[in-house]
């Protein structure tokens, strides 16, 4: 029985146990019980996501304009210009689909498919709440990186496929930044998965019920990957790929339409998603205060980081590519290295 | 299994694809996809450790390598290609000779249908194990040829200078 | 049962989605292709030349690194989830397998391959 009704992650595995009685004395067989079981988180993560992206959008506008001491979207659009995200995602959706004539027809038209999946799977592995996550996988955290490294692959064939030469050179630039940034962000979650022994979402949440790995020596770790994160997602600092005084709008410029609408879906995806793991592996994910539901904490945190990438947009100007490549490859992947020779010695003497 | 079936039609379809196909970018693009459904085969297998390591290694490294040389390659990419040369015969006759070897190997190898392990934390855990006993010294010697690897990479580096 | 099997399952419900916005937005949406849109955008410019030519050696060489360190990240995964019960000879394991890719890195650096000139 479900009673006071502590939190979503609860409900859902109120809903699973009925589900699977249901399943049970109907006798339905067990892969077709996981099956619809999973399709139905799928489509509740797409739901989450398509809201997620409005109001990330809304919140990027606002916390832009504001930092600029502007007001952002006011008038347009009712109360503090709520429904101009929701007008803006109609547009996209009507808007003429151009391929030029020069491009490779088909290869244009599946890069936007292709940059949505690892999106989806990443959200796959995302501890919400105590129950809710789509699967507690023993790869884990190696899954989004994974599936992350195809996005690059995206992006090059969107920016190859256009045939035009600011594309090119976005996806270029993109693949090279993604992939130097990688690095760092791999090896800065390896000293969370020392310290817990596992790569599995729910130990790393469980391993920090008593104290945030924030506050010890994974500190490094955090600054490490938050860094590499925004360069990751393409974020200014690090928006080189998208500079658009020089490239106009990178390895995007011919897409229009839904197709470019999915690459800025995923753009805030994966925004989301380098935040909802940083508040998993450092800041206790679900864990909080005993009176609030797991799901609040979990998201407050994550938008907090989402702040974050959001305040660094307006703190610092953007790179130079060669600082950029130094910054990554002469200080980040060396700082990861000692953050990984400091975890071990810490670990060891806190045996 | 069904879905064993499946992952080993698509790599097969897009192996076959990656050579036939004119456009040297969209051969690279289905070597991507052929991977990724070994990656597939290897999940089906429950060797979690090594479907993921598949794709993060060449699906996100080689791949991307492949795509970068591709773009050295001046023209090429836009170019249609021959689709055979001279050294037909060679080639054929090498095939053969590699698909038998291949062939006998398989037949006399016991078939694994899973890895899996009673351990919560899947091939991980005993994949680190084995890398820190059994198999320390290999593990030392990866980080050599690793160095190798680099070395190379620099000396190719080097070159362009001159 | 497999896990991974959500994995796919997922793959399949991305596919779907994006498969079914953009058969949405093609029924939807109006298309009036001209000449002039659908030439490749330069500015407003005629486009001079094509955009597949050969690319710079730099790109290729920062792959190879990274193919490199990416496998040794690979093998510090299942090393440091094994770390804490194997203690200070694991310590001494990792101490040489970095000691000999951090040499290789400060060579890289020494021989100016970091540098994106």
């Amino acid at each position: 029985m479900i009673y006071a009704s502590q939190s979503l992650g609860d409900l859902w595995n109120w809903l699973l146990q009925q589900f699977a009685e249901l399943c049970g004395s109907l006798g339905i067989p067990e892969v077709i019980r996981y099956m619809v079981e999973k399709g139905a988180y799928a489509v509740g993560l797409l739901v989450f996501i398509s809201l997620t992206a409005l109001v990330m959008i809304y919140m990027e506008r606002k916390v832009s304009a504001h930092m600029q001491l502007r007001y952002g979207p006011m008038w347009t659009g009712g109360w503090h210009g709520w429904s101009q995200t929701i007008a803006d995602m109609i547009k996209l959706l009507l808007k003429e689909d151009i391929i030029p004539d020069k491009a490779d027809r088909w290869v244009h038209r599946i890069a936007p498919i292709v940059i949505f999946v690892p999106s989806l799977i990443g959200f796959l592995v995302i501890p919400f709440d105590k129950y809710l996550i789509g699967a507690d996988l023993n790869v884990g955290i190696l899954l989004v990186f994974g599936f992350s490294s195809i996005a690059v692959l995206s992006i090059f064939m969107g920016g190859w496929a256009s045939n035009n030469k600011y594309t090119l050179l976005g996806g270029l630039r993109s693949a090279a930044q993604m992939i130097s940034y990688e690095l760092p962000l791999v090896l800065s979650v390896l000293g969370v998965i020392m310290t817990v022994g596992s790569l599995k979402m729910s130990d790393i949440v469980m391993a920090q019920k008593d104290v945030w790995f924030l506050f010890t020596p994974n500190l490094l770790g955090f600054i490490i990957y938050i860094i590499a994160g925004t360069a990751e997602v393409n974020r200014t600092p690090f928006d080189l790929p998208e500079a658009e005084s020089e490239l106009v709008s990178g390895y995007n410029t011919e897409y229009s339409g839904l197709k470019y609408g999915f690459f800025m879906l995923s753009e805030f995806t994966n925004t989301f998603i380098i935040s909802a793991i940083a508040a998993t592996f450092f800041m206790g994910g679900w864990n909080g205060p005993s009176w609030l539901p797991g799901i609040v904490s979990f998201l407050a945190k994550t938008y907090l980081i989402v702040f974050l990438l959001m305040w660094f947009r307006w703190t610092f100007p953007r790179l130079r590519v060669d600082r950029l490549m130094d910054f990554g490859w002469k200080f980040l992947l060396p700082l990861s290295f000692f953050n990984i020779l400091m975890i071990a010695v810490w670990v060891l003497v806190k045996k | 299994m069904l879905l064993l079936l499946l992952f080993a039609a698509i790599a097969i379809i897009a192996a076959i694809l990656v050579v036939s196909m004119k456009n040297i970018m969209h051969c690279a693009l289905f070597l991507a996809l052929f991977l990724l459904s070994v990656a597939g085969i290897f999940f089906c297998l429950d060797a979690d450790f090594l479907g993921i390591v598949q794709i993060l290694v060449y699906v996100g490294g080689i791949i991307v390598l492949i795509l970068f040389a591709v773009m050295l390659t001046s023209r090429v990419s836009s170019a249609l290609l021959e689709q055979t040369n001279e050294q037909k015969g060679l080639a054929i006759t090498a095939c053969l000779l590699l698909a038998s070897a291949i062939t006998a190997a398989a037949f006399r190898t016991p078939l694994v249908t899973s890895f899996y392990t009673a351990d919560p934390e899947g091939t991980t855990r005993s994949t680190g194990e084995l890398l820190l006993t059994v198999y320390a010294l290999p593990f030392e010697i990866a980080s050599v040829v690793l160095l190798v690897a680099l070395i190379g990479a620099i000396v190719l580096a080097g070159k362009k200078g001159e | 049962m497999n896990d991974y099997l959500a994995v796919f399952i997922f793959i399949v419900m991305a596919l779907g989605f994006t498969a079914a916005g953009l058969i949405t937005a093609y029924l939807v949406r109006t298309s009036r292709p001209s000449l002039k849109k659908n030439e490749t955008y330069e500015c407003g410019e005629e486009p001079v030349g094509g955009a597949w030519i050969q690319f710079n050696m730099r790109y290729y060489v920062f792959a190879l690194l990274f193919v490199v360190f990416d496998v040794e990240a690979v093998f510090l995964f299942p090393w440091a989830v094994v770390f804490k019960s194997f203690g200070v000879s694991a310590l001494v394991e990792l101490l040489v397998f970095l000691g000999i890719l951090l040499a290789g890195l400060l060579y890289a650096w020494k021989k100016g391959s970091l540098q994106w000139e």
